[in-house]
């Protein structure tokens, strides 16, 4: 019929304008996300304040990617001083979340990490022994900045690991 | 005239400028709203609640910023057109009746008064397009002089149909014949065609070829800036009211409705709901193109329009007690 076209494109409109919007006011109202949504490498602390982990390498070893570097205490090898995560690395495979035997990692839903040079996703979720809470960003890059130093650093972990293991 | 009855003028002239400032303000409001939730967005959001506080904030913005006059322009005709376009989309109003007995001026030729001052807005369109000394401004100007001169006869048809059902020019006679039998009933044709002619002349999709903003970045009005842009807008507006106001007037029964009693409410309620309709044409119709425009005029409406005006007058003569 002549003009069914016209009618069927009111319809549409007209069924559109009642029906519920699609724009998110992102900024200003924060998307909530699915709850095993990965999004940063994140650490639990105890009841006291300490980070759980145990120092025990298994997330370091694991990591297909090199993301984790774990610093121990060399006073106290259950304890790691310094936990480095490069996140522009990570592939969000998870199996640094389902290896910690201490249940000790998992992934932040926060999602607003934008930054402006690579070497800003390095971030710390354990500096000197202390908890970051759910690492957050440095000020200042860390000392691992270039991509051949945090190899030579992963490798020498994973040497360190070995050896206690 | 006595103090009284000046008074009572200038009260209702006070009146009517309040009622175009308002449409306009609201009106712009619920066209982005509308529109919004038509692509499945919001529209304005951020100022007071759900944006409600926006076309505030765009009227300060717009009386606040600088009156750029291009140099080559017509240094009278350029700040004389945005009156000439805004003037006669105020002197239409003023002989709207709300209700019976309830208008600034009730009289007699109230429809052809309202037509004849329709038709001064191409001339301060033209004007508008050749003071700016702009291309864009020029097209815009030439295309809505033939654009609301092409629709202005179908328009003028159609509403004779009710004029001559009614037996009268004057919109209150109009108003009252219609408490029991809307125009639109008896009219249907004539009211179809007299609201597509009016969203011509009111320069709104799809017939908004003057302003085509794709092609001609703002038509007429590319050059006008702060409040001269605004009294456009006004006009704007102020002819949507116009004319979703007479069209509620001459076919959708104007203060009547059924099984309720006349009330004023009812002629503002129509009204916005036509203004409503004429946002979701917008939403929903891509703009013609000028030729289609011209056809659909000259080919199809005027002589529907008149086979309309025959067939009514037939109607009339023969049924005088129904129609």
């Amino acid at each position: 019929m002549w003009g069914s076209g016209m009618f069927r494109g009111f319809r549409l409109t007209g069924r559109r304008s009642l029906s519920k919007t699609k724009t998110e006011l992102y900024p200003y109202v924060k998307k909530r996300l699915p709850p095993r949504s990965r999004i940063f490498l994140a650490m639990h602390a105890d009841e006291t304040g300490r980070p759980k982990c145990q120092a025990c390498l298994v997330c370091q070893q694991n990591c297909p990617d090199h993301v984790i570097r774990i610093e121990r205490d060399p006073e106290d090898r259950k304890h790691a001083l310094n936990f480095t995560v490069n996140s522009g690395r990570c592939t969000f495979c998870g199996i640094c979340v389902e290896n910690c035997a201490y249940g000790a990692l998992y992934f932040s839903q926060d999602f607003e990490r934008a930054v402006t040079c690579p070497e800003s996703l390095i971030y710390r979720l354990i500096v000197d022994g202390n908890a970051t809470g759910e690492g957050s960003m440095p000020s200042s890059p860390p000392a691992m900045e270039s991509e051949e130093a945090a190899d030579d650093e992963a490798t020498a972990g994973d040497a360190a690991g070995g050896e206690a293991a | 005239m006595s103090g009284m009855q000046l008074l009572r003028a200038v009260l209702w002239l006070v009146g009517l400028v309040a009622l175009l400032g308002i449409n306009t303000l609201v009106g712009v409001y619920w066209e982005r709203k509308y529109i919004g939730h038509i692509h499945w967005r919001r529209g304005p959001m951020h100022h007071g609640w759900h944006g409600l506080l926006q076309s505030l904030a765009d009227m300060v913005k717009m009386l606040g910023k600088e009156d750029v006059v291009p140099s080559h322009a017509d240094p009278i005709f350029f700040r004389l057109a945005p009156a000439i376009v805004f003037v006669p989309a105020y002197v239409a109003l003023t002989v709207i009746p709300f209700a019976p007995g309830f208008a600034l001026a009730n009289i007699q030729h109230g429809v052809f008064f309202m037509f004849a001052v329709l038709t001064v807005m191409p001339i301060g369109f033209t004007l508008a397009g050749w003071a700016c000394d702009n291309k864009f401004t020029l097209i815009g100007s030439l295309r809505a002089a033939a654009q609301l001169i092409s629709y202005e006869i179908p328009m003028l048809l159609a509403g004779l149909g009710v004029v001559m059902a009614a037996g009268t020019m004057n919109l209150t006679v109009i108003g009252e014949n219609q408490a029991a039998v809307w125009y639109v009933v008896t009219q249907p044709l004539g009211f179809v065609i007299f609201a597509v002619t009016m969203v011509a002349e009111m320069n709104r999709a799809p017939f908004d070829e003057p302003e085509a903003e794709s092609e001609l970045v703002a038509g007429y009005h590319t050059e006008f800036s702060g409040m001269k842009f605004g009294l456009v807008m006004l006009a704007e507006y102020g002819v949507l009211l116009g004319g979703c106001l007479l069209i509620s007037m001459l076919f959708l029964g104007a203060w009547n409705m059924p099984f309720l009693p006349p009330s004023p409410i009812w002629l503002l309620v129509k009204t916005f709901a036509l203004m409503t309709a004429a946002i979701w044409v917008r939403g929903t119709l891509p703009r013609i193109k000028v030729d289609t425009m011209m056809e659909s005029s000259w080919h199809y409406l005027i002589p529907v329009a008149l086979a309309n005006l025959m067939i009514v007058g037939v109607l009339v003569l023969a049924f005088p007690k129904v129609f």
